[in-house]
């Protein structure tokens, strides 16, 4: 009697564990929020290496974002004292990455190996202590949708049941899967005679410990190119989308073009153009607001290693 | 035995006691009353707080007329971006609906219009997932009808003889089977005319409003408006007012009716037929759904 209690018991236990997997989290995956965009570690880098030895470098880049991108990692190092294996101080690793997507939301990564060797001291040191430097070059981009409302009545001239009222500010400060966040919307509607041209003032901010740099010139900046006054800090907006009016399509105007962030912020203001905008005879409507930005982000690293001469004494 | 007997007939007489103060109002008599007329939901799960990018939204509204005046109502499905859902037909105009009637006290039963439109997606490829509303108003003529009784007494300030009349104005209730009722009648007599101060109220939670245009976007002085379009006696003669047009502050508000006596001699008691007409506008609170985009890519 005991026994069967028991296995019932069990298998009670083992049906409720079940679970189909159908519930409603699994569609409503949230792929674009985050701050994390492409990052890069090194793996156990030796602290203390003897002249002449290779150095393992392993290094591990990683997509934690929901956007494709490719870039390159620059390794340096200080002239004969470490060099990388069949080149000189100086190696390129470049990489394509794919970002998250809804039925693969594992980060994509890829393990690289660049053997270095520890070159000599000189014949009166005894130890050396050098850096490693590596830079980490790539093209991303950021893309929000806020839920805005149309508002085609703001200041209630007339007496309408509006399904919606426009907000003063929208909060996307949780990021989109990128260092570079788009981080708030404050939405205004300008009365156009029997129109409105609903605009958008869009908040822009680097909350990434790297550098942002113009979409574009990762190749440069991560090179021993020359580099012009723009290229960095420089975010670019590439689509601003609302109801069927695109900034791609002449219907939304922004100002400015390129965002020039200081002290890791701007913003820029697009409204809808005069010959696009929007009947006040229209009710208020709920639209998703497109927003979309192309930068490249660096980030650098460096490990310090010291190179010992093997003492015989 | 004869205490049991004697305690029966008691209660039997004090159970048998009936106020007919309510006159008119008793019975099948009183289906004038409420203050509904269209009422409206949404069919449960019609649309669902989800929907799939790759399905249709489908909105079903369920709707009666529960007062006592029939009208022909126009819904309008509002507050989603047409670029998105573009429901073919989203102003629908439902044939005339009765309400109640002195055989049938509850209303009419319910009817449905149904709405249905695919979801463009456009050019929202990466989007996860976001917020459209659905609001459903709905615009119809009405009229509220009372039939209070009045005891108009020409001599009632006649110092040698008290008055006649034991009540002023009986029956009135406090709803009259619409969202606008008459609350208060209130008279004052002279040796030639009877005043009436006729109080109305919107009981309803939606706006009365007078004009024929889009009732969506309505003019600040086109809201909050009802006409008082008679009061007459059973004589059929009928009582001049000011204002006809009526604005309610606060929801509420007052006209003020005069009439000629008809009998300067003693005094009478008629029903007094009041009718009010208005356009009535109501919105169901908007429903916001998510649809999901199932098609990312």
């Amino acid at each position: 009697m005991k026994v069967k209690y028991y296995l019932f018991v069990i298998m009670l236990l083992a049906l409720s564990s079940c679970d189909s997997g159908s519930g409603n989290g699994e569609l409503k995956k949230d792929l674009y929020q985050g701050t994390s965009g492409v990052e890069f570690e090194i793996f156990d880098l030796p602290s203390e290496v003897s002249e002449d030895e290779e150095i393992p470098l392993i290094f591990r880049v990683e997509n934690k974002g929901p956007y494709v991108t490719k870039g390159r990692i620059v390794i340096n190092t200080e002239k004969d004292y470490v060099n990388i294996k069949g080149m000189n101080n100086y190696a390129a690793v470049d990489f394509n990455l794919d970002g998250k997507t809804v039925l693969n939301d594992i980060d994509d990564f890829e393990i690289y190996n660049v053997p270095l060797l520890a070159g000599k001291l000189d014949p009166l040191s005894e130890e050396h202590d050098t850096y490693l430097s590596t830079y980490l070059c790539y093209e991303y981009k950021g893309l929000a949708y806020a839920d805005v409302c149309v508002d085609t009545d703001p200041y209630e001239v007339s007496n309408a049941d509006k399904a919606c009222k426009a907000q003063s500010s929208i909060s996307l400060s949780g990021g989109q899967g990128g260092p570079v966040i788009i981080e708030s919307v404050e939405p205004k509607m300008l009365i156009n005679g029997d129109t409105i041209r609903p605009q958008f003032k869009i908040y822009i901010q680097n909350v990434g410990q790297g550098t942002v740099i113009q979409s574009g010139s990762i190749y440069q900046v991560c090179s021993k190119d020359s580099l012009n006054l723009n290229t960095y800090n420089t975010v670019s907006l590439s689509e601003v989308e609302i109801s069927g009016k695109k900034l791609s399509g002449g219907q939304i105007q922004c100002v400015p073009s390129v965002l020039q962030l200081r002290n890791e912020k701007d913003f820029v203001t697009c409204t809808v153009a005069p010959g696009s905008a929007i009947p006040r005879n229209t009710l208020s409507y709920k639209s998703p607001l497109k927003i979309e930005i192309n930068y490249g982000y660096m980030q650098a690293l460096s490990k310090e290693i010291s190179i010992r001469k093997i003492l015989t004494y | 035995m004869k205490k049991y007997i004697l305690f029966l007939t008691l209660m039997f007489l004090v159970t048998s006691c009936v106020d007919d103060s309510s006159g008119g109002n008793s019975g099948t008599n009183n289906w004038r009353t409420g203050i509904e007329g269209i009422t409206m939901s949404l069919v449960p799960d019609n649309p669902p707080s989800e929907v799939l990018s790759s399905g249709k939204v489908h909105v079903i509204l369920k709707y009666a007329n529960k007062g006592a005046s029939s009208a022909a109502p126009f819904f309008y499905l509002t507050g989603y971006d047409p670029n998105i859902l573009s429901f073919s037909n989203p102003y629908v105009q439902a044939p005339a609906i009765g309400g109640k009637d002195q055989y049938n006290s509850v209303g009419s039963q319910e009817a449905f219009v149904q709405w249905e439109a695919p979801i463009n997606m456009n050019s929202l490829f990466e989007v996860d997932n976001f917020k459209q509303a659905l609001s459903v108003t709905t615009c119809y003529a009405y009229e509220t009808i009372a039939y209070p009784m009045i005891c108009i007494d020409p001599q009632k300030y006649n110092y040698v003889e008290a008055s006649s009349c034991d009540y002023s104005i009986k029956d009135l209730g406090s709803s009259q089977g619409g969202p606008i009722g008459v609350t208060q009648v209130k008279q004052k007599s002279t040796g030639d005319e009877v005043f009436l101060e006729i109080h109305f109220q919107n009981k309803g939670k939606g706006t009365p409003y007078i004009s024929n245009g889009n009732c969506l976007n309505l003019r600040h002085d086109e809201v909050d408006m009802i006409y008082l379009s008679s009061v007459s006696m059973s004589s059929g003669s009928n009582f001049v007012c000011e204002p006809q047009a009526i604005r309610l502050i606060n929801n509420e508000g007052y006209a003020v009716c005069r009439k000629g006596l008809d009998n300067k001699n003693s005094y009478y008691e008629s029903p007094l037929k009041i009718q009010v007409r208005y356009n009535y506008r109501d919105t169901l609170p908007k429903k916001e759904i998510t649809i999901v985009n199932v098609n990312r890519k």
